[in-house]
């Protein structure tokens, strides 16, 4: 009698197992908060009510997502993940992110070409789905006169009442490459740019984004090199704080698909890729996340087009995009230089 | 009491080997990652030599220590008399409970919460600002925020629950009688609590403080939002090396660097708590 309950038991088992064989599930890394919700929104829920596949989203931040990858090489859990531009590199090195095959992901053809990164024997191994940009945010009851350089943030009137972020940010170190650049320096001589923000009277350096927010939001910092999509954010809820693009450039990075080495499910997170990148999902996440799309001829309404990274009228070739490979090897050396000239001034 | 061989291998084995799976394997794992190199992956020793020999590394411990320290003291301040007014003035029990209540549940809110919070009181247009300009004690807002004070304050009202219940517990169970004594015997209150009652809470005012000492030694969150970058502890030098500079061999050595300072530092505390009880 046992027995057969068992076998009753396993074949109903197997008979609710089947339909999910048919109907394949991607797990996909995502960003937490509303980045993430946005992907939801713009990417997953169409991409399965088009395709009937279904997405498992995993939230995490890129650099964590770049550790489960390494942990899982060889049997990865996840089919596809989002990484920023500068930690996308690492896990290129690294060999867990696989080829991008124009032929299966056709979309790539429509992709600016500095969304698609390419290793060094042009293979494919990541798309853009969206620029964002560090630049100038301020508080425009307190700033009479809209900023539009960098050196802005030196004006006697905002002493002590300016932010900037950490190299914990993902935008610290790109940002005091920023100001190394434009006082003279470069990245193997970085003393200009030390030289100059030892004397750059700060409120606070933010590390997460949240905070830099509520620093405008407290009215303790009244301008600083913040989040274009950040700035938005916070006058959307009916802050008086907007966003200008530096002359000098703003420090900007993306965010990218990448298929996993080695996924089981290839096909369909090859169609997931697709489904990203094409112009439909584009839209939607610019108009959700304010990101510049990488993908060609998207048409925005006003509002999004004025809240662009690149101001309204710039496109991606007014971003400061940094080389990350040299970023990434010079993280350690500049983190130092920053911990021991910058903050501990 | 004898009890059962087995009994004692169950109730000695699961902690032990919670203690093995959650701490020394982790431990031991980030142990042995301090003696890699990031960049060929070889054995050395390098990144001891490179804390031990930089000043700036000492200076951020140093720091460490010390914010710890002035946080175990102002809880200790605070939250003594606090225990002290719980256990013998407060005296009904409902009341007590509520007291017990109001201070336990700041635990179950996220000190990265409490920490915004503070950001909002502490700032240049917040509270205690506002407060103190309103009463002229000072003419204009008084950096607060993102000072060493700053940081204190905050970690201070995060671990104030831990001193109040483990220094409420101890006076709880000591022997009333023996205040009564004293007092017959012509003590002054005060002579009478100096000589009788603190001496014998010493043992939840050692536990309370080496509870908040450590904890505030490895603390990340509150001196993370509320240094605002400019002061920098362990806890956030290692964060940095794992999150942003993925410099994983050195977040190990500064990582370890820290456990063994604490341990010393506390080695050191109770060593000196054991001699003076002896003398």
């Amino acid at each position: 009698m046992r027995r057969i309950l068992m076998l009753g038991v396993t074949a109903a088992g197997v008979a609710l197992a089947a339909p999910s064989f048919a109907q394949e599930k991607l797990v996909v890394a995502i960003y937490g908060g509303n980045w993430g919700t946005a992907i939801e929104k713009c990417v997953f829920q169409p991409f399965t009510a088009a395709t009937g596949i279904g997405v498992t989203s995993e939230p995490s931040v890129s650099t964590v997502t770049r550790s489960k990858l390494q942990q899982q090489k060889g049997n990865p859990a996840l089919d596809a993940v989002w990484i920023d531009g500068g930690i996308s590199e690492l896990a290129m090195a690294d060999g867990t992110v696989g080829t991008i095959d124009p032929k299966k992901v056709p979309n790539i053809a429509n992709v600016i070409d500095e969304g698609v990164y390419k290793r060094k024997d042009g293979s494919i191994y990541a798309a853009s789905t969206g620029f964002y940009a560090v630049g100038l945010t301020y508080n425009t009851k307190e700033v009479k006169e809209a900023p539009s350089s960098w050196w802005d943030l030196w004006k006697k009137e905002y002493e002590g009442k300016v932010i900037i972020p950490s190299p914990v940010n993902a935008a610290g170190i790109p940002f005091f490459l920023t100001i190394n650049k434009a006082a003279g320096g470069d990245i193997k001589n970085v003393q200009p740019g030390v030289d100059r923000l030892k004397t750059l009277k700060v409120s606070s350096y933010y590390d997460a984004s949240g905070q830099g927010a509520s620093n405008f939001q407290s009215g303790e910092a009244i301008i600083g090199a913040h989040y274009a999509t950040a700035a938005w954010g916070l006058a959307d809820q009916g802050l008086p704080i907007a966003y200008a693009v530096p002359k000098e450039g703003a420090p900007s990075s993306d965010i990218r698909i990448h298929l996993v080495e080695g996924t089981k499910k290839k096909e369909s997170a090859e169609k997931l890729i697709n489904f990203a990148i094409s112009k439909e999902a584009a839209t939607c996440l610019s108009e959700n996340l304010y990101v510049g799309p990488a993908t060609k001829g998207v048409t925005l309404t006003d509002k999004a087009k004025a809240r662009m990274p690149w101001g309204p009228n710039g496109s991606v070739k007014s971003l400061f995009l940094p080389n990350w490979e040299e970023v990434n090897a010079n993280r350690d050396r500049l983190t130092e230089i920053w911990n021991k000239q910058v903050a501990g001034k | 009491m004898r009890i059962n061989p087995w009994s004692a291998v169950l109730l000695l084995g699961v902690p032990v080997a919670f203690l093995f799976i959650f701490f020394i394997v982790p431990f031991g794992t980030v142990a042995v990652a301090s003696f890699r190199m990031p960049a060929d992956g070889g054995w050395s020793a390098a990144n001891y030599v490179k804390i031990a020999t930089d000043g700036y590394y000492w200076g951020a411990l140093y720091l460490t220590f010390k914010i710890a320290l002035w946080v175990t003291l102002l809880v200790l301040v605070v939250g003594y008399p606090l225990a002290y007014t719980i256990t013998y003035n407060v005296r009904s029990t409902l009341l007590r409970r509520i007291i017990y209540i109001v201070i336990v549940t700041p635990l179950f809110t996220s000190s990265i919460v409490r920490a915004f919070g503070w950001l909002v009181l502490l700032g240049r247009k917040g509270m205690v600002n506002d407060t103190l300009v309103a009463l002229d004690f000072v003419d204009k807002p008084v950096q607060i925020l993102f000072t060493e004070g700053g940081i204190v304050i905050g970690m201070a009202y995060i671990m104030l629950p831990f001193m109040v219940l483990t220094v409420a517990s101890i006076l709880q169970n000591i022997n009333t009688s023996l205040l009564e004594a004293a007092r017959d015997l012509g003590a002054h209150p005060i002579v009478a609590f100096l000589k009788v009652t603190f001496p014998l809470s010493l043992p939840g005012v050692i536990a309370g403080s080496l509870i908040v000492f450590t904890l505030s030694v490895s603390a990340y969150v509150t001196p993370s939002i509320l240094s605002g970058g400019k002061k920098t502890v362990m806890s956030m030098l290692i964060y940095q090396q794992y999150a942003a500079t993925l410099n994983f061999p050195f977040g190990a050595t500064l990582a370890v660097a820290l456990l063994v300072s604490t341990l010393l530092l506390i080695a050191g505390y109770l060593l000196v708590i054991e001699r003076h009880a002896k003398g």
